[in-house]
């Protein structure tokens, strides 16, 4: 009798449990429905604030060059018609919001300037006009707990390389693209910048040379100088720009070693002139004398070359005297340089460094220099929640670039968004 | 004998009991998620006209795009969801940023309400000041809703849904051939 009645509770009690548990499942089963609905009505969402950014200027329209907070948040360029073109004086100032540089503060002459510097490149920005991300998603009218991240990244991975020191001024440019795949037949315009031999303390002049190529199904072109007029100068840089299925990008390479900048330049977004500064404003090494150079702009002509001109400068001479009566500590060029590059020849004299040649290159806009821009919040943390993750391809000053949005539900780990 | 009539009795005692939380729950279950589903799908469809509306002025505001040019474009719109008809309301105000109105920024707000059940969505899209939404009426979905968007030239009664300022975007809420005011 006790069996029997031990089996019927155990029974009703399994029944119970069963209806309890397909309750739960079932219930668990439409939670998964409503949740697939959220995401794709996030996604619209998303879609509408990216295009938004992207396609609308803000304002006032030209918000990227001035020191104040924007009273609308847009990246277009408002002096284009195109779509998707942004205005490279906005995303200059992203760039300076971007968490890789905010802690590169440096100070020079009593102002605070943010250190751009990457690899071959020696920028500076003044500092003070960061973007507050608080504030943009007040701009953006996004409430609640949502949050996002915007990336800016070069559409095209250009990679340039000498070959064997014994194969004469050869390279190789391998070409990517933006996943990392090899682009064959794209074609690449290259220009090589080189020094002529320079007398007494005089900076030597530049000369420039283009060549033609294109990627093999490996997505490797070659270029060969010295074929061209036997030429085997020892200070050079190669500027490389690579045309892919309507895709432009830019890629580099110098002689010069990083550690020999001799030369910073200072960069306020919009702005067509440069100031440069010599690198013992910041810097002790390497060992400080006086710089005798001469400057030149580098433009795309628009046929995949560069077109060249000397720019006029406030002084020829650089030195890192800190004194207020002191001429040289900074010398402004004027020129059409935001869309272009600033080319400069030092000869360093006095305090023993009178053998010194240096070539470097300054890439006076973001996107030239192949710089990444990452904005908003990044998306880490400890549950899993879905994120809308678009993409498109946008152009900065010509410069094809993957513009990256993810945007979620602050409400815990993120997981199909940004890697 | 009696043992197995007390067994019966609790076990169909503890069936009516599953059965009955099943059904409650189920119930329960089953309003909360046509509540939850509806409200999305409206929210969805709110979503995709404030986009559609948001694009057509991002468009004509392209400077490519001449004054005086009109754009008609169709919505496409489903004439009922989850069953029900709808009616749309789309309304404009400037940004705020805590308290202070920030006059450069159009937040328009495109509202969807079930005709004759409870339940309605809100989706905002960010649009410029210079935009000008003319259909002040709520309106019935249909599929033959569309919009027009002018831009304006800033003569005066050039165009119906333009203020008197070159380069504003008038829209409206377009049916028949007719605009909805």
């Amino acid at each position: 009798m006790v069996s029997e009645m031990i089996d019927y509770v155990a029974a009703a009690i399994g029944i119970v449990i069963i209806f309890v548990g397909g309750v739960f499942i079932f219930g668990g089963m439409l939670s998964n429905g409503i949740a697939y609905s959220t995401q794709k009505n996030d996604i619209v969402h998303a879609q509408s604030l990216f295009d938004y950014m992207l396609l609308s200027a803000g304002s006032p329209s030209n918000w990227g060059t001035r020191a104040g907070d924007p009273k609308a948040f847009g990246l277009a360029n408002p002096s284009t018609a195109q779509p998707y073109s942004l205005s490279q004086a906005s995303v200059m100032r992203l760039l300076e919001s971007s968490a890789t540089f905010t802690n590169q503060i440096v100070s020079f002459h009593g102002k605070n300037y943010l250190n751009l510097t990457e690899g071959y490149f020696s920028l500076l920005v003044p500092y003070g006009s960061t973007l507050n991300y608080t504030y943009v998603k007040e701009l953006l009218n996004i409430q609640g707990s949502y949050e996002f991240y915007l990336t800016l990244q070069p559409a095209l991975n250009i990679l340039v390389r000498p070959l064997a020191s014994t194969e004469g001024l050869k390279f190789a440019v391998f070409v990517t693209n933006f996943y990392g795949s090899p682009l064959s037949g794209a074609t690449i315009n290259a220009t090589l910048i080189f020094l002529g031999s320079g007398s007494g303390n005089k900076p030597s002049l530049i000369y420039i040379t283009d060549q033609s190529s294109a990627t093999n199904a490996t997505g490797v072109g070659l270029l060969n100088f010295e074929s061209q007029s036997g030429l085997t100068p020892s200070v050079y840089a190669l500027l490389v720009s690579v045309t892919s299925a309507g895709l432009l990008g830019y890629g580099y390479y110098t002689s010069m070693q990083p550690s020999q900048i001799e030369a910073y330049a200072v960069v306020q977004p919009g702005m067509n002139n440069v100031t440069l500064i010599q690198h013992c404003a910041l810097v002790t090494e390497p060992s400080c004398g006086v710089d005798n150079f001469n400057a030149t702009s580098a433009l795309p002509n628009g046929e995949g070359g560069l077109s060249t001109a000397n720019l006029s400068c406030t002084t020829y001479t650089l030195n890192a005297g800190k004194g207020g009566g002191n001429g040289h500590s900074s010398s402004t060029c004027v020129g059409v340089l935001n869309s272009g590059f600033l080319l400069v020849s030092i000869k360093q004299v006095g305090n023993g460094q009178k053998s010194n040649n240096i070539l470097e290159i300054f890439p006076l806009n973001p996107a030239l220099g192949n710089l990444e821009v990452n904005f908003g919040l990044n998306p880490v943390s400890t549950q899993s929640v879905g994120a809308a993750s678009l993409s498109r391809v946008v152009t900065i000053s010509g410069v094809s670039y993957m513009a990256t949005f993810v945007y979620w539900p602050d409400q815990g780990a993120v997981y199909g968004g940004f890697p | 004998m009696a043992d197995v009539v007390i067994g019966n009795v609790i076990l169909t005692g503890a069936l009516a009991v599953a059965l009955i939380l099943f059904v409650a729950a189920s119930s329960g279950l089953s309003v909360l998620y046509t509540t939850r589903v509806r409200s999305e799908l409206l929210y969805g469809a709110a979503e995709d006209i404030a986009q559609i509306v948001q694009q057509a002025y991002l468009l004509a505001n392209n400077s490519q795009v001449k004054l005086g040019s009109n754009i008609t474009q169709e919505l496409r719109l489903p004439y009922e969801i989850a069953g029900y008809g709808y009616t749309i309301t789309v309304t404009n105000s400037p940004l705020k940023i805590g308290t202070i109105s920030d006059t450069r920024v159009t937040v328009l707000t495109v509202t969807l309400a079930f005709a004759g059940v409870p339940g309605s969505a809100s989706s905002s899209v960010l649009v410029g000041a210079n935009i000008n939404w003319y259909s002040t009426v709520t309106v019935y979905a249909s599929q033959s809703l569309g919009l027009l968007i002018d831009k304006c030239t800033g003569v005066p009664g050039n165009h119906p849904i333009c203020p008197d300022i070159a380069g504003d975007i008038g829209i409206a809420f377009y049916l028949n051939g007719k605009v909805i005011d």
